[in-house]
């Protein structure tokens, strides 16, 4: 499953200022580049986001501005961006900071100088920890090659530090090296620029003027504050001399700089000259892919046109149809023109990698289902198996880098992420970085302590917040949680956190993007360690890279591809059937039947709650059905209101009707509601008129965190497109919502296609081998929606005989036992057991080779395990064959100890412990209970084979009227009722208004309730922690989906617990 | 549960037994109180418990009570019954024997064990061979059946109070001699310092009773910079509070009480320091101990800088007792290396006012002044409040030229500035002014400031 997309701040497209008129009467009177500027990514210290300092600068008209960020530069692409859409030169370097040395600026004037740069950065980073940068003055002299250097004098350093460090710095960077003047409306400012004058002139350096910029505008210092409140670890009122005096580090007006440098006129003017030997541009990064993919002699797109029509031919034995060949023809042709050969190549290796090691994988992503990928095996649906997608491929005049994100079995992954680290090494591979933003709630908590919130309150605070999109209810929060919204501080609070929302805190690795190069990566971007040992990251994020142009790929993990590839190993072994995902029997009416029963347990991704009870509505019956299952049953979908419309059209209660054939060609395939990603694109540019530019940031903002006024903006947009279109106001504004509905989750038909595969492959496996299917998800735990108990209870079900965990049977793993008709019996694993290692398993199988156990003496002699691992197997019943009942094992398994003589013989102490269980007094342990046994072996395994716990609390639940599960189908509607059962999960979808789902489980089936947040919160104990619980409510059924809508909750946990130990005879 | 609290009702429990002990855990929740030969008082077992119970009720505790032979057996009943529980003596065994094994004070992960081998209840693990246990269950839970069973003795370590260091005297006749008052608290000064001795602390407050028959009693308080227990001095700074005493009649009694105590390690030597500074020292803590007590402990303050750029909360005044232990925190945290010697009173102004001593203090300056490079440049006056002055510059926000403060117009002949302050937007006022540096053509250093919200301008200080 693609984790949610991580919240992130969109901003509203920026305006270049308004265009000069006919004279140059705006034109400053005096040109001014800032050289020394800090955004937000000098994480806790710059107070404004990199566009929102680029946007000033325009507005300033400053000839350039420099991004200088505490060694990093993790936010100059931002800037880039930012810069190019207002037309503003930047300037691309960073702040670094040597450990023996004073601080320099370092700009970049060219390609070359920026390598360095980045390669110093690099250096720097990886030296230290995570987070942090250690350099020398010898590394920066190192790497000090075309660099202008820009020297920063702290106040109050001593002439001696002077003395000692300019002429280094000066011999390093030459004719680069300058001294950097700053002032900041000081007590005394006159003094220091005299004083600054004096050391430029006596060592030779050229003074430059700068103002050390924290943020944008002077409103910022409070923000600025609380940031260095929260890097201290303090709050405001105790930072004292910690923040600066004023806010004079705002970007200011040309004239302004010139007022304050009025006795060195030249500092401010030496900005422009020292900005115009800037030459260099992030566009210039241009992205070498690597090369030894391709054989020698061979061109890239040769090399790749030869490997997909061989796979074409292996793909279509048969022949290729017409249109697939036109269709590669085409792609082909599109890749060489846009220069993706090696993208596709280097995905084919990885591919080609995992395949060799017998690693199952699968693309996905807009180029993923293209006929190249399942040429190359890099994806298996089958292009002509459905229909074709929209933008199924890269599109050209977007100018979109081709996407494509490979799904590896989760077990596995490492070892496809060691395999690119070792081929290509650590200088050329990295993993991206993720930006963590502030979030209401973190936001919440660290703007809180800045301004002395006791850690209580302003946890409760930040309690009454969910994740996201709920900052605008903040000031609404205040009294729910006993505090006052009218006081001061209250409202800085309120209007700090909507400021810092957005904001990022730190970086971090995303969860499998790669970056690939020819040229040492470290010289396109700093690499620094990553918390997880042996892994790299890069200061880029994937948004940045696509706004560079450079390519990454997603090494994703995905716990149902282990399952699937263990699943075709077992059907190999036991049925002699080789099948790998494209083979698998296709469309194939007896697994839609089943999945339209809604017999889904288990299966990939239509086996949630919400799934299960929309699949007998929307009776998927072929593979697109599947297709728009997976996408629909999304919070996007939902909160857009396209589910329910879908049903009644698929169901033949509503027309279809297009307002137009246009409409008809994006839609007709879901039936007129616009289900995916691409469909609201497409929609955009058809009727809203957008370009595929904008179609594209459209896109961005459908799948970033919403940030009030920007989705507004393309609303106007869109409904302006649609009336000039001639589209009725009223169908503007619902097709508007379904695309905002899209928000956070919106889902491309790309992906939902890949995983269309996963689901039928997984459906087809439960509905033709149940055992296959529950042994290949038992070991591949954990993962999905379901615990081990539910996954057997399923294939019991489905007629699969399952038995238990036995020290002479079981493996690690869950294994399959054919009988005489051939039949498969599942065989539980060790793996389940709680507590045991595999190694101690690797011995208990290594012994039995040699003949099973005879006795449970026998089996500890021979394998020689501890007392704690025998303990643990007794505990999960695992001597059955051993015909040694739990307890018994137990007590054998502690040891025992002969009480010795006071004078014993040197001999007798050398005995081992063993020799004197003969004399040890034989012990009768009281006969468990069934209802003992089962509670010890849901302990022990998590689940029990011989009845369910609820089975015998049912007399006692019998007096109290309580109902069960499998009775609610038949119960009168609208009644009161009560059910109990074992907790099976809550869940709280983002939508549903904080509604949360709870599944209980009994001895006849499950029982979904319906808990509203008041019920919830006054239950709260009940809710949040019972393992069992009694529910009371309102019976509904509707479409044979039923539910509780709970009003009362009982803890149950302690009474099952209770009736666990209630054997207290001897027999 | 609090451990203090638990304490706090142990001892008052010693109204129902002389022998109130606190469990032996590491979660200690229970009392232990020896009732033997004392339960008749209250009306035999039974009611007393029910009586433990509802006193305790009545402090606001919900409490379970139950008396048996041994502190196993009682423990125990009190886990499973909620009522007050009277096991009969020697009877226990049998009282035991169907309560759950968790009650016999054994760790859950052991407990856990005897559960799922059935051994549920004390009963059951009491039948089983008695050294087949050990080996498997650790050697605790044979030590714990036999306390519960009364198998081996278990004793009640008995909490008893930490008792006030104090001393009392009663004058039989009353006195008046001035010279008997001052040699009765000098006696009962020894009799605390004696006992203090012991336990090597030494005095930092002391409260002194003197009653007046007839009348209210009159009472002081003494307090100290340091622990110390040196007589002399200690007798020097009572008699200094004994001089503005009044006595509204004869002495019948006097007592003296130790309120606050601290250990006397804590007053060590700096490394290097020559006995003549350490005598030094010695004397001034003597002198401020000796002025703190004759004017009232907020009489005598210490100026100290305090890192605010808001000029008016720049500095700030201490007393002694928070000077003292700032100081030594610094000293520890080892921040001041460089301001770590101490310079004696560098400038000492005494004004004495005997009607109200509160309202001038008396200051100190002590201690280096940290790096002299960090403090900007401040005017030697800084008015307690800024004064408005009409002010001229050429260009608004600019540069003053010419000033009127006290109906007299001033040319500013040279001006340095602006120095911007912008503070407190978190605390309010918030603070936005220009500071310059102006001298007059009188010859006057003035700093004044600009205040950018409203406009106008004020002198805050002269050089």
């Amino acid at each position: 499953m693609p984790d949610p997309p991580a919240p992130k701040r969109i901003r509203a497209p920026l305006t270049p200022p308004a265009e000069k008129s006919g004279s140059d009467a705006h034109e400053p009177l005096f040109s001014y580049a800032e050289l020394h500027c800090k955004t937000n990514f000098c994480f806790l210290e710059g107070a404004s986001h990199p566009d929102e300092l680029v946007q000033r600068a325009a507005e300033l008209r400053y000839r350039a501005l420099a991004i200088t960020d505490l060694n990093s530069v993790a936010g100059v692409v931002r800037a880039h961006v930012a810069a190019k859409e207002v037309g503003l030169k930047l300037l691309i370097g960073a702040e670094i900071t040597p450990a023996d040395a004073p601080p320099v600026v370092l700009l970049a004037p060219d390609r070359a100088a920026y390598g360095r740069l980045s390669q110093l950065i690099t250096r720097g980073r990886r030296q230290a920890e995570k987070g942090s940068c250690r350099l020398t003055f010898a590394d920066v002299a190192e790497f000090s090659d075309g660099l202008l250097a820009c020297v920063r004098l702290p106040e109050g350093n001593d002439e001696e530090t002077v003395a000692n460090w300019l002429p280094r710095y000066r011999e390093a960077f030459g004719e680069g090296c300058h001294l950097l003047g700053e002032i900041f409306c000081g007590a005394d400012d006159h003094f220091r620029l005299q004083t600054l004058m004096r050391v430029a002139r006596r060592h030779h350096l050229p003074l430059v003027a700068a103002n050390d910029v924290h943020y944008h505008d002077p409103s910022r210092q409070p923000l600025q504050d609380v940031l260095t409140a929260v890097r201290h670890g303090t709050t405001v009122a105790e930072l004292g001399h910690r923040r600066f005096p004023n806010a004079e580090r705002h970007l200011k007006s040309p004239a302004a700089m010139r007022r304050l440098f009025a006795e060195c006129p030249e500092a401010v003017s030496r900005t422009v000259e020292l900005a115009d030997r800037c030459k260099f541009s992030l566009d210039e990064l241009r992205y070498e892919y690597p090369e030894e993919l391709c054989p020698v002699g061979l061109t890239p797109i040769e090399h790749l046109s030869r490997l997909a029509w061989e796979g074409v031919h292996s793909r279509y034995p048969g022949g290729i149809p017409e249109k697939v060949r036109g269709l590669l023809e085409y792609e082909l042709k599109l890749v060489e023109e846009l220069r993706y050969e090696a993208y596709f190549l280097t995905v084919w290796d990885l591919v080609k990698f995992a395949r060799s090691r017998d690693i199952l994988c699968q693309g996905r992503g807009s180029a993923a289902n293209s006929v190249v990928c399942y040429c190359l095996g890099v994806t298996s649906v089958d292009p002509d198996r459905i229909d074709l997608l929209f933008e199924r491929f890269v599109s050209k005049e977007r100018n979109e880098a081709p996407d494509i994100d490979i799904d590896f079995e989760h077990e596995r992954r490492e070892e496809v992420i060691q395999y690119v680290y070792e081929k290509y090494g650590r200088d050329r591979a990295g993993m991206t970085a993720s930006v963590i933003t502030y979030r209401p709630r973190s936001a919440v908590r660290d703007v809180g302590k800045a301004l002395g919130y006791s850690l209580e309150e302003v946890d409760v605070l930040a309690k009454t917040l969910e994740n996201y999109n709920e900052s605008e209810k903040l000031a609404g929060r205040f009294r729910e949680s006993g505090l006052d919204p009218r006081t001061r501080r209250a409202r800085q609070l309120n209007a700090l956190v909507q400021q810092v929302l957005g904001f990022p805190r730190h970086l971090s690795q995303h969860v499998g993007g790669m970056v690939l190069t020819q040229k040492p990566l470290c010289e396109i971007v700093p690499i620094e360690n990553a918390s997880m040992p042996g892994r790299t990251v890069i200061e880029w994020d994937k948004d940045d890279l696509d706004d560079l142009g450079i390519l990454k790929v997603d090494c994703l993990a995905l716990g149902m591809l282990t399952a699937i590839r263990k699943g075709f190993d077992l059907i190999r072994k036991h049925r002699g059937l080789e099948l790998s995902l494209a083979t698998v029997p296709a469309e194939d009416p007896e697994v839609y039947r089943m999945v339209q029963r809604g017999d889904t347990l288990g299966v990939f991704q239509i086996e949630s709650r919400a799934q299960m009870a929309m699949l007998p509505r929307l009776k998927p019956a072929s593979f697109y059905d599947l297709v728009i299952e997976v996408a629909i049953v999304r919070p996007g979908p939902i909160q857009g209101d396209m589910v329910h419309p879908y049903l009644r059209r698929r169901c033949g209660e509503e027309d279809v009707d297009f307002p137009d054939e246009r409409i008809r060609s994006v839609l007709e395939k879901t039936l007129g509601v616009p289900l995916f990603q691409e469909q609201a694109m497409k929609l955009a540019m058809i009727a809203g008129g957008f370009t595929p530019g904008e179609a594209d940031q459209l896109r961005r903002a459908m799948g970033a965190w919403r940030k009030t006024g920007v989705m507004d903006r393309f609303r106007e947009k869109l409904l302006n497109g649609m009336a000039n279109n001639g589209y009725s106001a009223d169908f503007a504004q619902r097709l508007f919502n379904q695309i905002r509905g899209f928000g956070e989750y919106g889902f491309p038909e790309s992906h939902a296609a890949s995983f269309a595969l996963l689901v039928y492959a997984s459906a087809w496996i439960k509905r033709y081998e149940p055992a296959v299917f529950a042994a290949a998800l038992l070991n591949s735990q954990p993962m999905g929606f379901y615990a081990p108990a539910q996954l057997v209870a399923s294939a019991r079900d489905h007629g699969v005989e399952i038995r238990p965990v036995d020290v002479n049977h079981s493996e690690w793993d869950s294994t399959l036992e054919e009988d005489a008709q051939r039949d498969l019996a599942l065989r539980l694993g060790f793996r389940m057991l709680k507590g045991l290692s595999q190694s101690q398993v690797d011995v208990i199988c290594a012994r039995r080779v040699d003949g099973l156990f005879v006795s449970f003496e026998e089996f500890s002699r021979r394998t020689r395990l501890s007392s704690a691992v025998l303990s643990r197997l007794s505990q999960a019943d695992a001597f059955g064959s051993l015909t040694v009942g739990r307890r018994q094992a137990l007590w054998r398994s502690l040891p025992s100890q002969k009480v010795m003589p006071l004078f014993e013989s040197p001999k007798s102490k050398v005995q081992s412990p063993k020799s004197g269980e003969a004399e040890e007094p034989v012990v009768t342990l009281p006969v468990a209970s069934p209802l003992s046994e089962v509670v010890a072996d849901y302990r022990a395994v998590g689940l029990s084979l011989r009845d369910h716990p609820m089975k015998f609390l049912r007399p006692g639940l019998n007096k109290m009227g309580v109902a069960k599960a499998s009775d609610l189908a038949v119960l009168p509607v609208d009644r009161l009722v009560k059910v109990a059962g074992l907790t099976l999960m809550r869940q709280r979808p983002g939508t549903a208004s904080g509604i949360t789902f709870v599944t209980l489980e009994d001895e006849t089936g499950f029982a979904n309730l319906i808990v509203r947040p008041e019920i919830w919160e006054r239950y709260h104990h009940a809710a949040r922690t019972a393992t069992a619980m009694l529910a009371q409510g309102r019976l509904q059924r509707q479409d044979n989906v039923i539910h509780v809508l709970v009003n009362r909750l009982d803890d149950l946990s302690s009474r099952i617990e209770d009736l666990g130990v209630s054997s207290r005879d001897f027999h | 549960m609090d451990f203090g609290l638990l304490r706090g009702l142990a001892h008052r429990c010693r109204h129902y037994s002389p022998l109130v002990g606190i469990e032996d855990s590491e979660t200690p929740d229970s009392l232990l109180l020896d009732i033997t030969g004392g339960a008749h008082l209250f009306g035999g077992e039974a009611r007393m418990a029910r009586q433990v119970v509802a006193d305790f009720r009545r402090w606001g505790f919900l409490a379970r009570a139950a008396v048996a032979d041994t502190i196993g057996a009682a423990w125990a009943v009190t886990r499973i019954a909620a009522g007050p529980v009277v096991v009969p003596p020697s009877r226990q065994s049998q009282a035991l024997s169907r309560l759950p094994v968790e009650a016999l004070r054994i760790s859950s992960e052991v407990a856990e064990v005897l559960r799922v081998l059935g051994l549920s209840t004390i009963g059951h693990l009491a039948a089983l061979p008695r050294e087949t246990l050990p080996s498997r269950f650790g050697p605790e839970i044979l030590r714990r059946l036999d306390q519960a069973l009364g198998h081996i003795p278990e004793p009640i370590v008995p909490e008893r109070p930490e008792e006030p260091v104090e001393a009392a005297y009663g004058c039989e006749p009353p006195i008046e001699s001035r010279a008997a008052v001052e040699l009765i608290l000098q006696r009962l000064l020894e009799r605390v310092m004696k006992r203090l001795r012991l336990r090597n602390a030494g005095i930092l407050q002391l409260d002194i009773e003197l009653s007046v028959s007839g009348k209210e009693p009159t009472r002081f308080t003494v307090g100290l910079v340091r622990p110390t227990l040196d007589q002399k001095r200690l007798r020097d700074l009572v008699r200094l509070q004994l001089e503005r005493v009044q006595l509204k009649g004869r002495l019948a009694g006097a007592s003296l009480r130790v309120i606050r105590t601290a250990s006397l390690d804590a007053d060590q030597a700096a490394l290097f320091e020559t006995a003549e500074r350490r005598h030094a020292r010695r004397d001034l803590d003597s002198l401020l101990n000796r002025l703190s007590n004759r004017l009232g402990p907020r009489a005598v303050l210490c100026p100290r800088l305090s890192p605010d750029y808001e000029p008016e909360r720049a500095v700030e005044y201490a007393t002694l007792a928070e000077h003292a232990s700032q100081l030594k925190s610094r000293a520890r945290s080892k921040q001041s290396a460089t301001g770590g010697s101490c310079r004696l009173a560098a400038w000492c102004q005494l004004k004495h006012d005997a009607a109200s001593p509160q309202q001038k203090p008396l200051t100190f300056v002590r201690g280096s002044l940290g790096e002299r490079k960090s403090i900007p440049r401040r005017p030697l006056r800084l008015f307690p409040e800024p004064v408005p002055v009409e002010v001229w510059s050429v260009v608004p926000d600019g540069p003053p030229i010419r000033l009127n403060w006290g109906n007299r117009d001033q040319q500013i002949i040279r001006c340095e500035g602006p120095e911007r302050i912008e503070t407190g937007w978190w605390r309010l006022p918030a603070i936005h002014r220009d500071y310059f540096r102006a001298d007059t053509e009188d010859g006057q250093r003035l700093w004044l400031f600009h205040a950018r919200d409203e406009g106008s301008w004020f002198v805050h200080g002269e050089f």
